[in-house]
């Protein structure tokens, strides 16, 4: 049961920062777009 | 469930990697330390989702769609190189009829791939930290789970990694998962999201709380040794110090009167038959150094029955250790240092070592690099730090386990030369030149 449902967050979490650096990295890129995994001092 | 899921996921991630391939290359490598058929039991369980990844990599790298920095060969891919070319050698001429060359060197060959097309994909910030979360998803999944497992269960869920897998002893996964901690805790600094942060402490606790839960002695002393550095070297002294202190007065207060015992037994290594075990795998290990100095005797040679018979009784490097002669069959080496010793001689023993204190040595020089830079890169610092730190838990825990080829060490050499990297040309672009020459200084990136 908890293995299951972590497996399952684990992978949309893994998914969710793969579409952050895909829209990250977008012309033009722009590092807040990273979404959830966005990291600190941002310029 | 679960596959059905995965199968979804795979239906958005396949066409992103086509179409970014550091996705691929980031999917690959979190396959690797995942393991995820390992939780999979209906229609994917058999799938190959890291080699259908890898191969994924390969293909777009071959096919120039991966656009950027022209490949530049580092002093770190530059020693993996080396160290492949000298592993592979190591396979050919060892002992014949060995049946671990196979596994390990696949393992290996997969990780040295990996690893020396990174600098065509570990070019900015993002993709750093990114990296590092990868690393996160994938390794410190597990310390999650038998973290929340452990303490469901009272203490009394037993403590085994994938199974098939090289994390499935428990050791084993001690070591991997301290080598984890040290990132786990740079990305709860760094992460922009209060809700991330406290995610990634949790799991931070959790891996610890494995480790200790796992009865590992090295994974425990590895434990002990991140824990002490963090403390010493962190910035935010107070907190590192709570969070620690939290985890001890924790587990002193909750562990099952078995886990301490066992812990205490350290005190008395000597007069363990597991310890005196070990001693005579390491003595047998570094005869096949003495006796095969260049290449060694192939991967895992120790653990062959034939080679174990041959060399049982020697002294190796270690005669001036008395130990009674073994009653027991081939076992493996229980240390990096002797594994890598009897598997790829004195001559690979010395270019592991010297990749890994390259490894620290980046970070210092990582440091120097950023010391006139003010609070702007302080990330790269800390980074280096607790990268560095990674290393440093893989030495001591890898006292006591054969881990020699786990993936995510070499991952980890990689990321820090990536970050020198990174210094470099930082350090160009605020000094008006080219940090490599002959290539023109371009934006920060």
């Amino acid at each position: 049961m908890i293995e299951g449902i972590l497996f399952m967050l684990d992978i949309l979490l893994m998914t969710l920062l793969c579409l952050g650096i895909h829209r990250a990295e977008k012309a033009p890129a722009d590092e807040k777009r990273m979404g959830v995994f966005l990291y600190d001092d941002v310029q | 469930m679960r596959d059905l899921m995965v199968a979804s996921f795979l239906v958005i991630l396949v066409p992103l990697a086509f179409y970014r391939p550091f996705v691929a290359y980031l999917l690959w490598g979190w396959t690797a330390l995942l393991i995820p058929t390992n939780y999979l039991y209906g229609f994917l369980a058999g799938g190959r989702f890291n080699f259908l990844f890898a191969i994924l990599t390969l293909v777009l790298v071959m096919f120039g769609r991966v656009k950027g920095v022209p490949y530049q060969f580092n002093r770190t891919t530059g020693l993996m190189l080396l160290f492949t070319v000298h592993v592979s050698l190591s396979v050919l001429f060892g002992y014949a009829g060995n049946p671990h060359n196979a596994y390990y060197y696949e393992i290996f060959l997969k990780a040295m791939v990996y690893c020396l097309l990174a600098p065509l994909f570990l070019t900015t910030r993002l993709r750093l930290h990114a990296m590092l979360l990868m690393v996160a998803l994938g390794f410190g999944f597990h310390g999650v789970v038998i973290g929340l497992k452990l303490i469901s269960s009272g203490g009394g869920h037993i403590v085994e990694g994938p199974s098939g897998s090289m994390l499935y002893d428990r050791n084993h996964l001690s070591t991997a998962l301290a080598l984890a901690l040290p990132i786990l805790y740079y990305l709860s600094m760094h992460s922009a999201r209060k809700w991330v942060k406290l995610g990634l402490l949790a799991a931070f606790g959790l891996s610890a709380f494995t480790i200790m839960g796992s009865g590992s002695r090295g994974g425990f002393v590895a434990l002990a040794v991140t824990g002490l550095w963090l403390v010493k070297t962190s910035r935010r002294k107070f907190i590192t110090l709570f969070v620690v202190g939290c985890l001890g007065i924790l587990f002193y207060a909750f562990a099952p009167e078995s886990w301490l015992d066992r812990l205490q037994t350290i005190e008395h290594a000597e007069e363990d038959a597991s310890f005196v075990g070990r001693l005579i795998a390491w003595k047998i290990s570094s005869a096949i150094a003495v006796s095969n100095p260049l290449f060694g005797g192939g991967l895992h040679a120790v653990q062959v029955q034939y080679v174990w018979d041959q060399f049982v009784g020697s002294q190796g490097l270690l005669g001036f250790i008395s130990t009674p002669l073994p009653t027991f069959s081939a076992k493996a080496a229980h240390s990096i240092y002797f594994e890598v010793m009897g598997d790829l001689g004195l001559v690979g023993f010395v270019l592991f070592i010297v990749l890994l204190l390259n490894g620290l040595y980046a970070r210092r020089e990582i440091r120097r690099l950023l010391a006139g830079t003010g609070k702007r890169y302080q990330w790269a610092t800390d980074m280096a730090d607790m990268l560095m730190l990674s290393v440093v838990a893989y030495m001591v825990g890898g006292l006591f386990v054969s881990l020699a080829y786990l993936e995510a060490i070499y991952m980890v050499l990689v990321i820090i030369e990536m970050l020198r990297q990174y210094a470099l040309k930082i350090v160009a672009i605020e000094s008006g030149r080219p940090a490599v020459p002959g290539v023109p200084v371009m934006r920060a990136p």
